[in-house]
């Protein structure tokens, strides 16, 4: 680059932008070969003509290159030169995937390091042209020609209006193909004729110059009070303008005496300088005045409804927010005591103001709660172009449904899910669904479906993958077993099916009959357990053979504040985390079986191991008190598994505020943190994962 | 120079140490009991001392660490140092307090039986060589003060808390 500033600031929107438009350039390519209309076509032009120009921008040359090569073929598509089929939309993904690494080593400072030249000929091969023309000219050959026709017929009549009031002049400039900071040379003309006269109409507008939504060239429309010449020469004096030209305006809005090439090619090149916003309003460009207006109204709204904010504010206000949440709690606690103790008006405004005090302090962790959501959709995004390119690597037709994308849940929540659900995914794919002849012959649709719907169910998210697949047959899984020799014959005897099924989620086991490079190694479905483990949640699967499977997740919204069961054991107070608990139960001794010396109670056909907590938990003051005949049990699920906590006392539920343990309190197994009571008192968060282990 | 250490009431007089090297500094100690013994630790290091209160006791830790307090909305660990130390064990009474200390893992607590003073200790007079601690492991040692009152074992704070 020929340019020495310091590109380091510009990096981090470069990247930010190039995230977006590549995510734009995903999900629309993906849908082009189910539906290659001219709007979808459109978007994925200009997405991939954004990044061109902001990688040529950045001296990118590499991913300038190689986008140009995919606007090339889009543009032949767009022209109805070509159609769709997979080996392009094949291609144009690849693409996606070099732009994706490039992005990634560029983000790594190492630049577009990312070499993939077959991939440029691929493309080349498409629209069959001799390879790239010259560096500059080509991508950008409209650019001294592509000044406004599109001016808005009120504003050209504004114009024409205050024209009596003197003469207007007109300046058209192209700023230089390796500008860096369009906007200062912009903003330095705009300013040198506001010294002295007055600026009438900017094209594109002003907002679109300040954020850099046009390719190279602007347009400005003004009046002087003093002398034309001098502000001409000032003019001609800004750097980094490749061209040119300050005259009286004849009244005419179209092309200029310069501008020779038809109206319609200058119509084009206004819709392509204004990118990305264009994207997300997929509006077919019917005239490049319109389309420029929707996106200045889309760029308005962005910019005057979001504001960018540091995770770690967010994690800090967080924070904050919880030391609230346990002052409120204690603080009703001490009204309570006090209205209990003494009789006083005092005390009864006091409870109010406390009430209200806990009103907004709920409001208000719920409001930041709701700053930190994300929709699942993000994560969602990147389910289709797996599913594609599983089911054609397998031949498999498959037809994803994505529900409920719009489910939001804490980005804390929303980085470690994505992964297990794409294991979960390929799965349902690889697995779960049949060959098309095996689909055929069990007199099923040939297209497999698979659907990934996610929903909020109280205070949590649900997300099932759901397949019309072969389902899992439990003897398989038991000859598996058998097989790896997880567990003895005698045992597997005794289990019923669905506990049988849950040795999917065993390390070391895999049911695929053949070893795939999708999956089938054997640790999947282990590595999804304990993503899901940590994450608090709970994993579960129904399958019926021949008709499908489906696996339910159960995730807590957020890992900052959790409600719990509140329960006493040995004097100390433990919060479980209500997403692990199941149910809560009543029972006697004479309830309780024994298998291999371990006690167990039945409760609807699972066997359910118990844990005494009073063994479990024994600590400094423990005491082993006759326990009372009713024993009340907490049924917890960890992903899969189900255990039976036997707890002195059920207290009740609560929001908790989750802070860590110290290091020196050393390994405490079982325990995942700490939290403070409304009493004051302090209470211990079980972690039923470390519990079990 | 007294080769006495010099006991301080508030405020703390800063001139008993005038005539020591500059680059020593001035040993303030907080004075403690365990036991019948007299500890001591950095007054540096020490944050507040706080009252007995209830403890949350943690299942399953070793048996040195008493458990979790509320420290004004943080829940800090709680240390027994007799214990950890291997001495004895010596039940609450009115006058067990918790100190809580600094360390590069945040607060923690420790309990001591009794907590005597602050001194300013006379560097010349620590013995580095603490041969006549019979009753501890040299590793939490730091070393030994001559006191008007008798003995004091400095300890080596970190290892003394350390997991």
């Amino acid at each position: 680059m020929s340019n020495d500033l310091d590109m380091g600031q510009y990096l981090d929107l470069f990247v930010q932008e190039a995230d977006e438009q590549l995510e734009i350039l995903e999900q629309e390519t993906l849908k082009l070969e189910q539906d290659p209309s001219q709007d979808r076509l459109q978007i994925i032009f200009r997405a991939a003509h954004t990044l061109k120009g902001s990688s040529r921008a950045m001296g990118f040359q590499k991913m300038a290159e190689l986008t140009h090569e995919m606007e090339n073929v889009l543009d032949n598509l767009r022209q109805g030169n070509l159609s769709v089929t997979t080996p392009i939309a094949n291609a144009l993904l690849n693409c996606l995937d070099t732009l994706c690494d490039m992005t990634t080593s560029i983000r790594n400072g190492n630049g577009d390091a990312v070499e993939n030249p077959s991939l440029v000929q691929e493309l080349q091969s498409f629209v069959g042209v001799a390879p790239a023309e010259d560096e500059a000219g080509a991508p950008l050959d409209v650019s001294s020609s592509g000044f406004a026709s599109g001016l808005p017929a009120d504003m050209a009549d504004a114009l024409r209006e205050a024209a009596v009031q003197g003469t207007i002049y007109r300046g058209q400039f192209t700023l230089s193909a390796d500008c860096v900071l369009k906007y200062v040379r912009a903003f330095m003309v705009t300013s040198l004729i506001e010294n002295v006269g007055e600026l009438l109409v900017c094209v594109p507008d002003r907002e679109a110059l300040e954020e850099e939504k046009f390719d190279r060239n602007f347009e400005v429309f003004f009046q002087v009070s003093s002398d034309f010449e001098d502000l001409k020469t000032q003019l001609e004096g800004v750097s980094e303008v490749d061209w040119q030209s300050v005259a009286p305006w004849d009244g005419e809005v179209g092309t200029s005496e310069e501008d020779e090439s038809p109206s319609e090619k200058a119509a084009e090149a206004v819709v392509e300088a204004t990118p990305s916003a264009v994207a997300s309003t997929p509006a077919a460009p019917a005239a490049a005045a319109t389309t420029r207006a929707a996106t200045n109204e889309v760029r308005k709204t962005e910019s005057g409804q979001t504001v960018r904010v540091d995770v770690s504010r967010l994690d800090t206000l967080m924070n904050l927010v919880g030391e609230l949440v346990i002052d409120r709690t204690r603080m009703a606690q001490l009204g309570a005591e006090l209205s209990a103790t003494y009789d006083h008006p005092c005390i009864e405004a006091l409870a109010e103001t406390v009430g209200h005090i806990a009103r907004t302090t709920s409001d208000l962790q719920d409001q930041i709660m709701k700053a930190r959501m994300m929709p699942i959709e993000t994560v969602m995004n990147r389910f289709p172009r797996v599913v594609r390119d599983l089911a054609q690597k397998l031949g498999k037709d498959v037809k994803l449904e994505l529900v409920g994308g719009d489910t939001e849940l804490d980005r804390s929540v929303i980085e470690v899910i994505g992964d297990p659900l794409l294991h979960i995914l390929r799965n349902s794919v690889d697995h779960g669904l049949e060959m098309p002849e095996q689909r055929l012959a069990a007199g099923k649709p040939v297209e497999g479906k698979v659907v990934v719907s996610a929903r909020h169910q109280e205070n949590y998210i649900v997300i099932e993958i759901t397949d019309d697949g072969r389902g899992i047959d439990a003897n398989k899984i038991k000859a598996k077993v058998l097989e790896s020799g997880l567990a003895t014959k005698e045992s597997l005897d005794r289990m019923t099916e669905r506990e049988i099924l849950q040795f999917i989620f065993a390390s070391g086991l895999s049911t695929a009959s053949e070893v795939s490079e999708v999956s089938g190694r054997g640790v999947g479905m282990d590595i999804v357990r304990s993503n899901i483990q940590k994450l608090g949640g709970i994993i579960d699967l129904e399958t019926e053979l021949g008709a499908g499977t489906k696996f339910s997740l159960r995730l807590p919204l957020t890992l900052a504040i959790i409600r719990g069961l509140l329960v006493k054991v040995s004097g100390v107070v433990y919060v479980i985390p209500l997403g692990n608990v199941i149910e809560t139960l009543q029972i006697t001794d004479d309830q309780i079986q024994h298998v291999n010396k371990q006690e167990v109670i039945v409760i609807r056909g699972m066997t359910t191991p118990l844990m005494r907590m009073r063994q479990v938990f024994q600590s400094r003051d423990f005491v082993e008190k006759q326990e009372s005949e009713q024993l009340y049990v907490v049924i917890v699920g960890i992903a899969e598994q189900r255990f039976g906590l036997v707890v002195d006392r059920l207290i009740g539920e609560q929001e908790v505020v989750i802070k860590s343990l110290s290091r020196f309190c050393g390994d405490a197994r079982g325990i995942s943190g700490a939290t403070i009571l409304g009493d004051g008192n302090v209470a211990l968060i079980m972690d039923i994962n470390g519990l079990v282990k | 120079m007294s080769t006495e250490a010099t006991k301080t009431t508030e405020p703390i007089d800063l001139n008993s140490t005038t005539d020591a090297d500059a680059s020593q500094s001035p040993n303030q100690s907080v004075i403690f009991l365990l036991g019948a013994e007299s500890y001591g630790i950095d007054i540096f290091r020490v944050n507040e001392i706080i009252r007995m209160r209830e403890i949350t006791s943690l299942p399953r830790v070793e048996n040195h660490i008493r458990g979790l307090v509320n420290l004004r909305g943080k829940t800090i660990p709680v240390i027994a140092l007799g214990t950890r130390l291997g001495l004895s064990e010596v039940p609450d009474t009115e006058s067990t307090r918790i100190i809580v200390v600094d360390s590069e893992h945040g607060n923690v607590g420790i309990v001591v039986d009794a907590v005597r003073e602050v001194v300013t200790l006379d560097p010349a007079c620590i013995d580095a060589t603490p041969s006549i601690v019979q009753e501890l492991s040299a590793e939490f040692v730091r070393g030994v003060a001559k006191h008007e009152t008798g003995l004091i074992t400095l300890l080596e704070l970190d290892k003394a808390i350390a997991a």
